[in-house]
């Protein structure tokens, strides 16, 4: 009986292997694999037999798959328990004689897959995502009906903008799906539910259901290791370990160890999950807040944490007359509009419902709050600690350490060389592997990373390009990327001439050729942009249309505008005198782009002064074509375009348009995210037919760090700051402005190597399914407790 | 705290200068236009003219990364712990007998110290060199010699001791040599002196401590210089000051 069955397989892979996937005697080397984004797993599924190539040579990695092929390739890799004998063939269009009838047997009986209502198993048509993502969810034995809660459903679906192709049957397998990480969609998040996988989506698909999935670096799954020390480098140190009055990066990477917000971003994304608030509710009128608070957490300094200590906190920021406010709290001013007693602030009242409840009301339905509350400056600090150090003390020196409830707490800190953080025995949360945690200051890029390869420190951020690509090549260093969540623009002011004329600003947004320009300052993993948004956040309009690069109309549209050869329009380019994580290389940004210009007959003056008074004199009407850039603070998409266009600023161009800062408006109050969705993807077109901005590239950080710490340590990067204030704060002279940045990496990225599949520099090319966005964020979130960390996408560094 | 940090470094670097430069200088001078004076003079001339920062990282990158002799950041382990009181790390694990912090903190000022040091290396070989000579063709020389005094007696005992002057001079102007030098040397080398706070204030546009640093380093630069002056007192019987 089984020897039958055995035989009967064996049949069915020799005539598969004639039919379908022929075995190419001997070689295992495809000239069409090597190199190719899925070439490991390709190669693990070819040893093991379950897959092969054709006879000449060729795997055909981007071949489409059909439904036959799929479940006999999935059937091997499942190893599913051979079908009981059928007597005949369910489907009226499989044979019992067909190579692939023990699979769809296989995958019949153990309820993967099934026939269509007519009788038909439809074997030679392309699988479908939607088909793939139920034979997934069976096959890893999830129940579909219960598995993911109804809230956490809505936030998936609200990320899927081609949801409603999603056909009926597949739609609870689909959110399963991306819930369990098995499937995940494009960069801009749509499903594409109909669309056909390839053989090489399928290998990878084969690799991951074997349970087998093969490492992603060169070094296989090293497991945590728990104990000794973590040492990080970094360019300058923390300012001052109270988050609140901070708007640094350096101060918050520091501070998101030691303390804890009430939501966090989960992992390296930016959805809100709980912190030490375990849940919430918001009224029907989305005006009343109330926070259930964790049991049972206490300060690094023995006392209780309780609705109290975050109502002493949360009074501390808002309410400028309580005794303890000392400092700007500018975070919470311009996140929450103003302080408590002035007409725009967000709350209007703070109350304890009970020790372990607290409840907010606001003036107005606010949409980012969870967002923003989940931002590292909103963490609540002991009150005691705050009292007993003083105000003005507090969270300054290793006298006056900062006090919360986070993974770890101060021990020392010497200023501008390390702080020293030992591991929270008592931490609620996941505890830290490591014992201690150094942050340590050192200021030179170059001899940041030199000190890398030395061994003196484990991880490091901050490498100049060539260095990044170094560290990629080399197989002791392994090389996390941020996703974007930024973007480098091109500023018109709007107001004045010449660029009042829309049909100026147009044709100049016409002259740049974009992808030469990320290609070279941006590395293989920029994006070119087309609007406000980068394409990881949900908000993002994928269907809008560039304006073309077009030289020849654009001269011709400035022509008709009266600027001809003989009268040229002349212009001051402004640049940014150094590199922002937006503008990797902003010298030879503005050069690139100014020779475009110059094709449509523009005359164009390059120009930059001192950054300083650049910020400064963006505002006071100095420029009227300039460049800079924006970084995101909490993943909403409210963060971006609200500063921006919800209310005319001189310094952001002075556009004004009623009905976009309408849209902007109601946005934030809407608290459906789907109907937000849908008015920032309005937004974005808005924008785009004003053109008040030419939107350049996204781009994406390299982390460095050396394989013996990303086995050593769970380091909380923090997951939003920037490193210098706001831009329109008059107190800005006194932070240190980017002190320790002098070159922001970001362009160069490593291009793939052998073992450096880490980078996946294809992940952002759209329909490769399984090897997007996600690919990169799955595998951070694989070292989340043995690794650098997460790297969130929000960056550590200022907006501009 | 940082003021310490700089003046262990700078003494560090100005011993490490005086060590190489004077014998080198003397030599050089003794040997005129030998292969040790060319060499000599030479490596001054790269030694004046090499960029700190790329000295530093190069020394870096050879001893510290390709080697693994020497860390090059900071003063210290950041795992080791030691009781700072005066601030200098040699000295006060010397004090506290901490000898795995002192051999540490020894270690870390080396790289940092030699690359501080190539500049007033250089000009104090070079300006030992030519008053030396200068001196050596003085009538005293040729009188002391025709009179049997030996060579080493008449170079060191005599010709040095009046050729010592601008030497010295040269030593206490290159103090202020050390302390801007400082500001490269301590951002690469991560060396938490007062170099880098005044390019951290300078980025930050902290006036102030821009402000106090420059009258800090100014009224070293003159003490030290007084003190210069003062010993010309002892070094020629001939200037009094009164």
């Amino acid at each position: 009986m089984k020897k039958a069955v055995i035989s009967s397989f064996l049949v069915a892979v020799m005539i598969l292997s004639m039919s379908v996937l022929p075995i190419t005697a001997g070689t295992t080397d495809f000239n069409d694999v090597f190199g190719h984004w899925a070439q490991a797993d390709i190669m693990t599924l070819v040893d093991k037999g379950i897959v092969s190539g054709y006879p000449d040579g060729t795997f055909q990695p981007d071949k489409t798959v059909t439904r036959a092929e799929f479940i006999k390739i999935l059937a091997a890799a499942l190893q599913l328990p051979q079908a009981a004998p059928a007597g005949a063939s369910p489907f009226s269009d499989v044979a019992m004689t067909d190579w692939f009838f023990e699979a769809v047997m296989e995958g019949v009986q153990n309820n993967l897959i099934g026939g269509f209502p007519d009788g038909t198993f439809l074997p030679n048509d392309p699988i479908t995502r939607e088909q793939v993502a139920k034979i997934l969810v069976r096959a890893k034995g999830i129940d579909e009906t219960s598995t993911v809660l109804m809230s956490q459903q809505q936030e998936i679906i609200s990320k899927v903008p081609d949801w409603n192709q999603v056909s009926e049957w597949a739609k609870l397998f689909v959110v399963n799906a991306i819930a369990a990480d098995l499937m995940k969609g494009d960069p801009s998040g749509n499903f594409r539910p109909l669309a056909s996988l390839t053989r090489a989506e399928t290998a990878v698909i084969g690799v991951r259901m074997m349970g087998a999935m093969p490492s992603p670096t060169p070094t296989p799954t090293t497991p945590p290791v728990t104990g000794g020390t973590f040492i990080f480098g970094r360019g300058a140190d923390c300012v001052k370990l109270d988050p609140a009055d901070v708007t640094d990066g350096e101060s918050a990477r520091g501070t998101v160890q030691i303390y804890d917000t009430l939501v966090q971003f989960k992992g390296e994304t930016t959805i809100v999950e709980p912190a030490l608030a375990t849940s919430w509710e918001v009224s029907t009128d989305n005006l009343t807040w109330t926070f259930h608070l964790r049991q049972g957490v206490k300060f690094h300094d023995g006392t209780d944490f309780n609705a109290d200590a975050v109502l002493f906190n949360f009074e501390r920021w808002w309410d400028e007359s309580n005794a303890y406010h000392v400092g700007t709290f500018e975070y919470f001013s311009s996140m929450f509009n103003g302080f408590k007693g002035t007409e725009a602030s967000t709350f209007t009242k703070m109350e304890k419902v009970s020790d372990s409840a607290v409840r907010f009301t606001l003036a107005q339905p606010y949409a980012p709050l969870l967002s923003t509350l989940a931002m590292f400056c909103f963490a609540i600090a002991s009150p005691t600690a705050i009292k007993a150090q003083g105000p003005e003390n507090y969270g300054t020196s290793t006298q006056y350490p900062g006090v919360g409830t986070g993974a770890f707490k101060v021990v020392e800190w010497t200023k501008d060389d390390k702080l020293v953080l030992d591991r929270n025995p008592d931490y609620w949360g996941y505890k830290a592997n490591v014992d201690q945690v150094i942050l340590r200051v050192i200021p030179d890029n170059a001899a940041r990373y030199l000190a890398l390869k030395a061994g003196e420190i484990q991880g490091m951020e901050g490498a100049n390009p060539e260095d990044a690509k170094a560290a990629a090549a080399d197989p002791a260093l392994q090389v996390l990327l941020r996703p974007p969540m930024n973007v480098g623009t091109v500023l018109f002011k709007v107001d004045a001439p010449p660029f009042d004329n829309v049909n100026v600003r147009k044709a100049l947004a016409m002259a740049v050729n974009k992808q030469p320009i990320v290609d070279a300052f941006y590395g293989a993993t920029g994006l070119v942009a087309n609007q406000f948004l980068p394409p990881s956040l949900w908000g993002y309009n994928k269907s809008l249309q560039d304006y073309p690069y077009d030289p020849t109309a654009a001269k011709q549209m400035l022509a008709d505008e009266g600027y001809t050869d003989a009268n040229p329009l002349t212009i001051d380019f402004w640049y940014m005198p150094n590199p922002r994580p937006y503008f990797p290389d902003p010298k030879a940004i503005a050069e690139a782009i100014a020779a475009d210009f110059s094709k449509i007959g523009v005359v164009v003056n390059l120009k930059t002064e001192d950054w300083s008074t650049y910020l400064d004199d963006r505002k006071n009407g100095k420029f009227n074509l300039w460049m800079l850039g924006w970084t995101g603070d909490n993943g909403d998409p409210d963060n971006f375009l609200f500063f921006h266009y919800g209310v005319p600023r001189a310094g952001e161009g002075n556009y004004n348009n009623p009905a976009l800062i309408k849209i902007l408006l109601d946005a934030q109050k809407e608290v459906d995210q789907a109907k937000r969705d849908l008015l920032y993807q309005q937004a974005a077109v808005l924008i785009h037919d004003d053109c008040p901005r030419i939107f350049i590239g996204h781009n994406q950080e390299p982390a460095p760090g050396s394989l013996e710490g990303r086995a050593h340590a769970h380091l909380y990067c923090p997951p939003a700051a920037r490193d210098g204030p706001r831009p329109d704060r008059s107190f800005r002279h006194r932070l240190p402005f980017y002190s320790h940045d002098p070159r922001r990496p970001g362009c160069g990225h490593p291009r793939r190597t052998g073992h450096a599949r880490v980078y996946r520099p294809h992940a952002h090319r759209a329909g490769t399914g399984q090897t997007d966005l996600g690919a990169v964020l799955h595998l951070h979130r694989q070292h989340l407790s043995g690794g650098l960390g997460t790297f969130h996408p929000i960056q550590h560094s200022d907006h501009r | 705290m940082k003021f310490p940090a700089t003046a262990e470094l700078a003494m560090a670097a100005m011993i490490i200068a005086l060590l190489i430069g004077l014998p080198a200088g003397i030599i050089s001078a003794a040997r005129r236009n030998s292969l040790f004076d060319s060499t000599a003079m030479f490596v001054a001339l790269i030694g004046v003219s090499m960029p700190v920062f790329w000295l530093g990282l190069m020394l870096a990158f050879l001893f510290s990364v390709a080697l693994g002799w020497l860390p090059f950041s900071g003063r210290l382990d950041s795992t080791l712990v030691l009781q700072t009181k005066t601030g200098f790390m040699v000295w006060d694990a010397l004090m506290t007998a901490n000898w795995n912090a002192l051999g540490n903190s020894f270690a870390h000022l080396i790289l940092p110290a030699v690359t501080l040091s190539t500049i007033p290396m250089a000009i104090i070989a070079r300006m030992t060199r030519s008053s030396l000579l200068e001196e050596l063709g003085q009538d005293y020389v040729r009188t002391a010699k025709a009179m049997g005094f030996n060579e080493r007696r008449v170079l060191l005992g005599h010709a040095m001791k009046n050729a010592s002057l601008p030497v010295v001079t040269t030593i206490g102007l290159q103090v202020g040599a050390l302390l801007s030098g400082a500001i490269l040397t301590e951002t690469i080398f991560s060396w938490p002196g007062i170099g880098r706070w005044i390019f951290s204030a300078i980025q930050a546009r902290d006036y102030p401590i821009v402000q106090g640093a420059a009258l800090l380093i100014t009224l070293v630069f003159m003490a030290v210089n007084l003190l210069v002056d003062i010993s010309y007192a002892f070094l020629d019987p001939r200037i009094r000051y009164h």
